[in-house]
């Protein structure tokens, strides 16, 4: 069904970009399409009438942006939770959504992906929306890669790609470059450990994991930044991990994920964007994740102390920062397939549902119950096992190295506020003060 | 009959030719007779004396012929035994000369390594033909399979040189990367092999250099497998373990005072906090670190605490001169390991209700704790197998069943630069010194006289 797909090669690039030779998409990316908006299709279109009216359900909604949004997300999300496990939200330009904060609720929109589809598409407000409206950005965020038809096995396939990479192997691949990092700063005696080390020890291991070693640090931290090169980098990356596929074709190693990728019957093209897609989703989720870890081991309150005191171990720090501060906050999102119920609120066809991840966790707390996880998404288009665990070693690896390199590792007051984007990332930045070491 | 080589080499006629020749020297004697016979005789009766005189020429001409012949065949015959006989006797000769020296000589010089024109040039020449070529070929033989022995040699001295290299060139800086560096070791490829001329050999040897080194690495990642898995539960049992103990804190404080609890909860602490210790110890055996953090600085009372609490018999320890020194935040959780190692062993080994003591004494170096007990000492191979132990501490993998205090303490010591020396206390039992370096002492307060305690 190749009207539902997007270009998977060039998704980084936003609306607009299809090349023609990807077959007679109708409704390709959103807005910015020249066939016609009345084109119908039955598996794409929701409605296929127009936008419906706003709802009554969200008349005086909470708005999930704004000022007041950005200045405490947290008195917002307890707002939102107040209203219900499903609660009316109104985004960018009060554009009408449903914010779902309940643990089982979240499960059932995650897990059931012929009734919440990830393809935005089906937003039956898309009319109404602008090809540049930041929901988009957010939208994005989930990778379209692996939205069409063969969208699960590609997820599969970057999972027991990366499955072959041995437990032990991952964990001192990133221990290494953890105290490489570490050594890059330890004699300057402070530091700021998002830009200087959150960021990087995931683009350098994942690049390893990947067989992309080669390219430079900066490239790889310019293609999974935000910045305004993002997309040109992404483009250089892509080049470059195309040549890479296209080695491994010829010279397979062994116990390679790069090898194992290319050796899937699909164009080079192809599988180095699942490649990019590791690259870039995962350097930025696993640094957000470092991050937030971090900022909660160095703040001067109950999870840091209990850290501190060897009441927690790191892994269960990585964890209990999910809870507290989850990277991804809110995603966007799933839209409803069809007419349903769902945490008592009526949610129309084509409705939009905003995953209020970070909600979720904060409504869950205190730690010590039994918390389901949502956090890596559920259900077969969640995230690809084994990624849950290459994240975890990862993230793991790089907050202990730098906590036992850096025994006197203090944050420099004030700690930084968590971002003030409702939707995404960790800290901004996390300036840190040690004795500065030869 | 000679046989000289003239004599050997000259022809007999043959005997055709020679009853010819005499045919011819008779008829060239009989012809004029005959002329003149008939010549003298009358006219009349020349034809009767012509044919009969001819006749007795023919005859005569035929006889002298048919001897020569005879003659010569005879000589043919006996010509041809004497030659057999000599061939004969050459045979036999050179047969024996080939069988008894040429051939051994042969055989000996090219065993040592001369060729086979060499060692026959030391010799006569063979006469014989068949036995000059029985011999060549013999020797080319020989020529070949000195050839094949010398090549044969050197491809085993090849051998046995590349199979050296591997053991003493290859193998052991590989372990002893593998051993610091298992990841750097995996990704690090087997220089190619040297370029002089490949063999079969060179093939089988890169086989099994991959396999070895492949099985090697097997075994260091499933030994770093399970020493990071038990690095991992051990520090999940002790982040457990230390939660529970908080939570009996919290309850000690608010039952503390009935009596009909305050013994077990007590009791529970105590377990707990060893308990702690025994994860605690095999994090570090397994070469993880336990994670907890400390403020920038720590009072030493409070370390000193800290280590007598985990051995839970805290009543028992007397610090003295430990007032007013502080140490670095990141020393104090090890040092705490390391005297809570050293208080568990005094209290061990010194009666059930022994005072141990710790004395702090200043020292250009840094400060020193000496952990004493009235315990009864070490010998002096006890005691040099204790400093053995801490000063070449190994991890799980090489630990001497359950005695891992030591271990452990070697560990730390070796990780935070601490010194670690055993002597005799005041009491006779043994005294433990831990030198702290300058480096990780913050303030080193009222430093007690050196003099009043060690009378």
């Amino acid at each position: 069904m190749s009207a539902r797909r997007e270009d998977p090669l060039r998704w980084w690039e936003g609306a607009g970009a299809r090349p023609a030779d990807r077959g007679p998409a109708r409704l390709p990316v959103f807005g910015a399409d020249p066939v016609p908006d009345g084109a119908p299709d039955p598996a794409a279109d929701p409605a296929g009438s127009g936008p419906p009216p706003p709802s009554p359900d969200h008349a005086g909604a909470p708005r999930l942006y704004g000022p007041a949004a950005d200045r405490d997300v947290a008195a917002l999300h307890a707002r939102l939770r107040a209203l219900g496990p499903v609660a009316p939200v109104l985004l960018e330009g009060d554009v009408p959504a449903w914010f779902v904060s309940g643990v089982r609720e979240l499960r059932q929109v995650m897990g059931r992906s012929a009734w919440f589809s990830r393809d935005h598409r089906r937003w039956n407000l898309r009319d109404r929306i602008g090809p540049d409206h930041p929901v988009l950005a957010h939208a994005l965020w989930a990778p379209p890669v692996l939205l069409g038809e063969d969208g699960a096995d590609r997820a599969d396939a970057i999972g027991d790609a990366l499955a072959a990479v041995e437990g032990i192997d991952l964990r001192d691949l990133s221990r290494r470059v953890a105290g490489r990092r570490v050594d890059g700063f330890a004699a300057a005696g402070s530091a700021d450990l998002v830009a200087d080390y959150a960021r990087h020890v995931p683009a350098r291991v994942l690049a390893r994991l990947c067989g992309a070693r080669e390219v430079p640090p900066g490239e790889l931290l310019a293609a999974a930044g935000t910045g305004p090169g993002a997309a040109a980098a992404r483009g250089r990356l892509h080049g470059r991990l195309t040549e890479l596929v296209r080695d491994r074709r010829r010279l397979p190693r062994a116990d390679d994920p790069a090898s194992l990728l290319a050796a899937r019957r699909a164009a080079p093209e192809e599988v180095a964007q699942d490649l990019l897609l590791v690259l870039v989703f995962g350097q930025a989720a696993v640094a957000d994740w470092i991050a937030v870890t971090l900022r909660l081991a160095l703040a001067d309150d109950g999870p840091a102390r209990s850290l501190a005191a060897g009441r927690t171990t790191v892994p269960q720090a990585l964890e209990e920062a999910l809870w507290r501060d989850t990277p991804a906050r809110n995603a966007v999102g799933r839209w409803a397939v069809q007419d349903c119920d769902l945490g008592g609120r009526r949610i129309r066809r084509g409705d939009l549902l905003v995953l209020g991840l970070a909600a979720a966790g904060a409504g869950a707390q205190p730690a010590g119950r039994e918390r389901p996880r949502v956090f890596f998404g559920h259900g077969e288009r969640g995230c690809p096992h084994p990624v849950p665990r290459v994240a975890a070693a990862i993230a793991a690896a790089a907050v202990e190295v730098v906590l036992e390199r850096l025994p006197d590792l203090h944050a420099v007051p004030p700690l930084p506020a968590r971002r003030s984007s409702p939707w995404a990332g960790g800290p901004d930045r996390l300036p840190v003060a040690f004795t500065p070491r030869p | 009959m000679s046989t000289d080589s003239t004599d050997r080499i000259r022809i007999s006629p043959h005997p055709a030719h020679q009853a010819l020749i005499a045919l011819l020297a008779s008829a060239v004697l009989v012809a004029p007779a005959w002329s003149w016979s008939v010549a003298a005789v009358g006219q009349g009766d020349r034809p009767l004396v012509a044919a009969v005189t001819g006749a007795l020429g023919t005859a005569l001409c035929a006889a002298v012929a048919v001897a020569a012949h005879r003659a010569a065949a005879v000589r043919v015959v006996r010509d041809g035994r004497v030659r057999a006989r000599a061939a004969d006797d050459t045979l036999e000769h050179e047969a024996a000369l080939l069988a008894d020296h040429l051939l051994p000589a042969l055989a000996d010089g090219v065993r040592s390594g001369r060729t086979v024109r060499e060692v026959l040039a030391a010799h006569p020449p063979v006469r014989h033909a068949a036995l000059d070529r029985l011999l060549r070929a013999a020797g080319g033989e020989l020529d070949l399979a000195a050839r094949r022995a010398e090549h044969a040699r050197a491809l085993i001295a090849r051998c046995e040189r590349r199979i050296t290299e591997l053991d003493r060139a290859w193998l052991p800086p590989l372990t002893a990367r593998i051993r610091t560096d298992r990841c750097a070791a995996a990704e690090a490829a087997d220089p190619p092999p040297a370029p002089t001329g490949h063999l079969p050999l060179d093939d089988a040897l890169a086989s099994l250099r991959d396999h070895v080194r492949s099985e090697l690495l097997a075994a260091a990642r499933r030994t770093d497998t399970v020493l990071a898995a038990t690095a991992s539960c051990g520090a999940r049992l002790s982040a457990g373990l230390e939660t529970a103990a908080e939570h009996l804190r919290v309850l000690r404080e608010t039952h503390g005072d009935r009596p009909e609890v305050r013994e077990d909860l007590v009791e529970a602490g105590r377990v707990l906090a060893r308990t702690v210790r025994t994860a605690d110890t095999l994090v570090t055996l397994a070469g993880g670190g336990t994670g907890r953090r400390d403020p920038l600085t720590v009072p030493l009372p409070d370390v000193l605490r800290r280590a007598a609490r985990r051995v839970g018999a805290r009543t028992r320890v007397r610090a003295r001169g430990a007032e007013g020194v502080e140490v670095l935040g990141q020393a104090a959780e090890p040092l705490a390991r390391v005297l809570a190692e050293l208080l568990d062993n005094a209290a061990a080994f010194s009666g059930p209700d022994a005072e141990v003591s710790v004395r702090v004494e200043g020292d250009e170096e840094g400060i020193v704790l000496h952990v004493e007990d009235g315990g009864p000492g070490m010998r002096r191979r006890e005691r040099e197998a204790a400093r053995a132990r801490v000063d070449s501490p190994g991890g799980l993998e090489v630990v001497d069943g359950d005695r891992t205090g030591l271990a452990v303490v070697g560990l730390i010591a070796a990780r935070h630069r601490f010194g670690v020396d055993f002597g005799t206390s005041p009491q006779g039992g043994l005294s433990v010194g831990v030198l702290v370096p300058r480096t990780l002492v913050a303030a080193s307060g009222p430093v007690p006289e050196r003099a009043g305690l060690a009378s």
